[in-house]
């Protein structure tokens, strides 16, 4: 075989990518590239000929494999399933879920995510049949969301079954004895865990350890991912590294032959796999380590490189979708900067000095994966170098006593509490770290999402600075444009927001749910967020706004505005303000004294943010010719409790483009506003109240005139919103509608004289 | 199997010694220049008939072997210690490329089939390495020379028989003197009944000034075997 693993791998990473998305006219690029390698490649060109082949064969076992989303998923109710619980069930207080791997012999429904509204009574590996109602996992609403049925895809999972009562699971047959003593094992170590250790540090450790990360407070894991270290809870390279570390040291103990430690650490690891249940992020480690572990001892020339080429082979020829998978590139490709940006790094600086082997080892990591930090969760932390250098040794150190104790907690409950205090001690000495090191200057920023493009380039650039150190390459102009590249990227990504499109107008209805969220951007590039979601069940400040404000690499907000203290338009605006620079805070005057604002006035208080009253005739002037008016309400102090009357009311107009803001006005609030005349026409109108029945003014609408009318609501909401009264009302006067619950984000972009539409969650990567 | 195996698993892309580019293999591991160059050198000089050593024009005897004969049997090396040779061993010992001993343990076996005054042979021992030398490098280079010499010749390896009880430093600064005085009583015999009136065949990778050689065959010979003769894979000039 004339390719090393490596190259096979790149080969069949490439050849899944174009089976995957099946965007054939691309196809003829590589295979023309390779085809002209072998034709002219002279030396390379068996090589050339060997990977065209492979290519050609991988894209015919890719399609084989199904990798092509099925298209006909349709809604079911009542559904009854067999089949075996795939994974470990997770619960969080409110409802469980776990994968089913069903009998059907449909292809999407092999594999199903179930959640119950109860806590689930059932096992890994058990047999059960289950009835509910089978539905489709939601599609993003907002570019930059999380894409949950993608998500799912990716482990073949296409539907989402919801149980609603206990008795509408029967267990068939219990799982296999293997399987139960392995759960024995892992559920007394997770209750000494849990036992021992305050709720914080345990939920930390089970993450460590067994890669659970659903106990963890959400803050928390992103306060770890802001400073680049949030791999340290998914069981990954690091892990199985310290796991064979300790191998190393218990199998010398013990005096053994180079072999027997191969064998037994082998088993070890295997048993190690069977107590966490084997979850993906698990298999995949375990194959590396694996193979890792015979590249070690085998000696042979650029074996560790090789050893890492033939698991990624491994891997996405049994899974492969694993290539899509974030966990996968990130630990892939930190492995790859270690093994191979690492040596040469190394090489290249000769010091003699140990110390900075401590530095350079994270910096090859980071380099290797800093765009696709940046693409997944929009961030970019210089910080992570000193983060990585301070933790990961804690880490390794918790994750062997957190290990040992794990084997014990079975047998020797009492020595695993031994084991656990100094790991809590751990734990607690990394988060002090962390959110010490979050403090300082420059830790870390939001950059907007790289597109496919410049993640090329990075990598391109990053490569010919790689092969500028390596002895064969020294050429001068390899570094400088490797580096240049490298800059050009990061410059590209941190630049800030307002400076993109300038001289055009922008009014976004970002997809919440049920709620309202409007972000407006000024010509000149200052931007203005108009309420921001909320809900009492879930958190959409924190899903669904802010990722949405960090996919476009927003890290500044002008103006918060909130038009009234419902939850459902102030809870969001407590997220972004607390998550991102704010220079001014607008509140209505009539609310001032509402105590729903005690949060954001506190915010307020600590940031050092001003506080703006707004009343009806004030003018918000974001920038020479385009300001905010506020048309409604008057200024006097409400004491009601029924808010939605005195929403504020924003008008603005931008040459022919103009747009009224209702907040949630109804009926009589609608009337003050005509009675008010002041109220010209209007390109866009947000409808009031989320089309509820209350709003239905037709004279209102009349008077307006508007050419589009958005309104933002939740899918299937409980309150009927948007009423089809109003709908009715709008057709009937000509006026087109778009909606959140069906377009997901609205984008009006107008530079004053045309206005461009774009809905739903198609990405506006730079 | 195994070594096909890694073969697979671990490709090797590049000539051990001179880094030519292509596929090569644990049976195949450098290129036919290097191999030629190899053959070339083996063949250019006469040797020294007692130690092997090579030799200037016109002798048959090397200088030490005439003034202080070594009491081994007879001493034979592949070929002289420069450049591809060097360079072998040193890939094989110092980067630890363990499939190497197939390829050079077969070389060296070709030499004790060829030449008729090593045999009969009994057994196969290799000279021990210092125990930080072993933990260091995680194998003992010799053993795995004598192991497939064994296999190829179909004799007996004892690895455990000669031991190294004495750590020595590195002989690789030092002159002949103060090398024979560092190596005096540095190795036993532990199982004396093993080597007693056997015919052993003593395998080393590189023969300098014979000192570490010398000592082996003395510790050996006292221990009551009949007959030692040696072979290594590279070996210095006697000129």
């Amino acid at each position: 075989m004339p390719l090393s693993w490596f190259e096979v791998f790149i080969v069949l990473a490439a050849s899944a990518c174009f089976s995957y998305y099946a965007f054939w006219p691309l196809f003829i690029l590589p295979f023309l590239f390779l085809l002209a390698g072998g034709i002219w490649g002279g030396k390379y060109s068996l090589r050339s000929y060997s990977a065209l082949a492979l290519f050609l064969m991988a894209v015919l076992f890719f399609n084989w494999m199904q990798m092509p989303v099925p298209l006909d998923l349709r809604i079911q109710d009542g559904v009854v399933l067999t089949g075996r619980v795939e994974t470990v069930p997770e619960f969080d207080g409110n409802r469980s879920s776990f994968v089913l791997k069903s009998k059907e012999p449909e292809r999407a429904m092999k594999k199903i995510q179930v959640f119950c509204n109860f806590e689930a009574a059932v096992q890994k590996g058990e047999e059960i049949s289950l009835r509910g109602d089978l539905k489709l996992p939601r599609p993003p609403g907002n570019p930059g969301e999380f894409d949950y049925p993608r998500y799912l895809s990716y482990s073949g999972i296409y539907y989402l079954m919801s149980v609603k009562e206990k008795n509408a699971i029967a267990v068939i047959s219990a799982p296999g004895r293997s399987e139960c003593f392995f759960a024995a094992i892992r559920n007394s170590g997770e209750k000494i865990i849990k036992d021992r250790l305050p709720a914080p540090e345990a939920a930390i450790l089970l993450g460590m350890l067994l890669g659970k990360t659903d106990d963890m407070a959400p803050e928390q894991y992103r306060d770890f991912q802001k400073s680049g270290i949030v791999h340290i809870f998914s069981v990954s390279g690091l892990h199985v590294g310290f796991f064979l570390l300790l191998m190393a040291c218990l199998t010398s103990l013990c005096r053994m032959s180079p072999g027997m430690k191969l064998v037994v650490t082998g088993i070890f690891l295997l048993l190690y796999a069977s107590v966490v249940a084997w979850p993906v992020s698990v298999i995949r480690a375990v194959i590396m380590a694996i193979v890792g572990l015979l590249a070690y001892y085998s000696g042979r020339e650029n074996a560790l490189l090789n050893g890492l080429g033939l698991a990624g082979t491994i891997i996405i020829v049994s899974d492969p979708f694993a290539l899509f998978k974030i966990s996968f590139q990130l630990s892939f490709m930190a492995t790859w900067g270690l093994l191979y940006l690492f040596p040469l790094l190394k090489k290249r600086l000769q010091y003699t000095n140990r110390l900075w082997d401590l530095l350079l080892i994270p910096l090859s990591a980071q380099l290797a994966v800093l765009p696709l930090t940046a693409y997944h969760f929009n961030l970019f932390s210089p910080v992570s170098l000193l983060s990585n250098v301070l933790t990961s040794y804690l880490s390794g150190a918790c994750v062997i006593l957190g290990l040992l104790a794990l084997m014990l907690a079975a047998v020797w409950p009492w020595l695993a509490g031994i084991f656990l205090y100094p790991a809590g001690f751990f734990i607690e000495l990394i988060m002090g770290l962390n959110s010490a090191v979050l403090k300082l200057p420059l830790a870390f920023w939001w950059v907007a999402t790289p597109c496919f493009i410049l993640i090329i380039v990075y990598y391109l650039g990053l490569l010919l600075l790689a092969l500028s150190w390596s002895k064969n390459y020294r050429k001068r102009g390899f570094g400088y444009t490797g580096l240049c590249l490298i800059l050009l990227f990061i410059l590209l990504i941190s630049l800030p927001a307002s400076l993109y499109q300038q001289g055009v107008m922008e009014l976004v209805l970002i997809d919440v749910g049920q709620g309202d969220s409007i972000l407006l951007k000024s010509p000149g590039g200052k931007f203005v967020l108009v309420d921001g979601g909320g809900s009492h069940y879930s958190d959409p400040g924190s899903k669904k706004l802010l990722p949405y404000l960090h996919h476009r690499g927003i890290r500044k907000i002008d103006v918060i505005i909130n038009t009234h203290p419902d939850i459902d338009h102030l809870q969001g605006l407590e997220k972004a303000s607390k998550g991102l620079s704010v220079a001014h805070i607008a509140l209505p005057y009539c609310f001032k004294e509402a105590e729903e604002y005690e949060e954001l006035k506190g915010i307020a208080a600590r940031k050092n943010i001003p506080l703006i009253f707004l009343k009806s005739g004030q003018r918000l002037s974001l920038e020479k010719g385009c300001e905010l008016t506020v048309l409604y309400p008057e200024e006097e102090l409400y004491h009601g409790n029924h808010y939605n009357n005195k929403s504020l009311v924003l008008y603005c107009q931008y040459g022919a483009f103009s747009f009224l803001l209702t907040g949630d006005v109804e009926k009589e609030g609608m009337q003050e506003l005509l009675q008010q005349g002041n109220l010209g026409t209007s390109t866009v109108l947000k409808v009031p109240h989320h089309g509820s029945k209350g709003s239905l003014l037709p004279e209102f609408y009349r008077e307006l005139n508007p050419r589009w009318a958005i309104i933002s609501a939740g899918a299937n909401n409980s309150f009927g919103h948007p009423h089809a009264s109003v709908l009715k009302e709008l057709q009937e006067q000509g006026i087109e509608v778009l909606r959140t619950d069906e377009d997901g984000a609205i984008v009006f972009q107008s530079n004053g004289r045309w206005v461009k539409i774009k809905t739903g969650a198609k990405g506006q990567s730079i | 199997m195994i070594d096909l195996i890694m073969d697979i698993l671990f490709p090797q892309t590049a000539c051990y010694i001179c880094r030519e580019p292509g596929r090569y293999s644990c049976r195949y591991p450098w290129c036919d220049a290097c191999e030629d160059e190899m053959d070339r050198l083996k063949k250019c000089l006469s040797l020294c008939d007692h130690c092997g050593k090579y030799l200037g024009e016109g002798e048959n005897l090397c200088v030490e072997c005439r003034q202080n004969p070594p009491s081994f049997n007879i001493a034979r090396a592949v070929g002289p210690y420069e450049e591809p040779f060097r360079i072998a061993v040193k890939v094989f010992k110092f980067l630890g490329r363990k499939q190497l001993a197939k390829k050079m343990g077969d070389m060296m076996a070709e030499v004790v089939e060829r030449e008729p005054r090593f045999w009969p042979l009994d057994i196969i021992v290799p000279v021990p390495i210092s125990q930080g030398n072993l933990r260091q490098r995680g194998f003992n280079q010799t053993e795995l020379l004598a192991r497939q010499i064994g296999r190829r010749l179909k004799i007996a390896v004892e690895p455990g028989i000669l031991v190294r009880i004495k750590e020595t430093p590195s002989q690789r600064e030092l002159t002949r003197e103060e090398r024979e005085k560092n190596l005096l009583y540095a190795f036993k015999v532990t199982q004396p009944q093993k080597v007693l009136g056997k015919k052993i065949l003593l395998v080393d990778d590189v023969y300098t000034t014979g000192s570490t050689i010398r000592e082996c065959t003395r510790v050996l010979l006292e221990a009551g075997a009949e007959r030692v003769s040696v072979i290594t894979w590279a070996i210095g000039k006697g000129f």
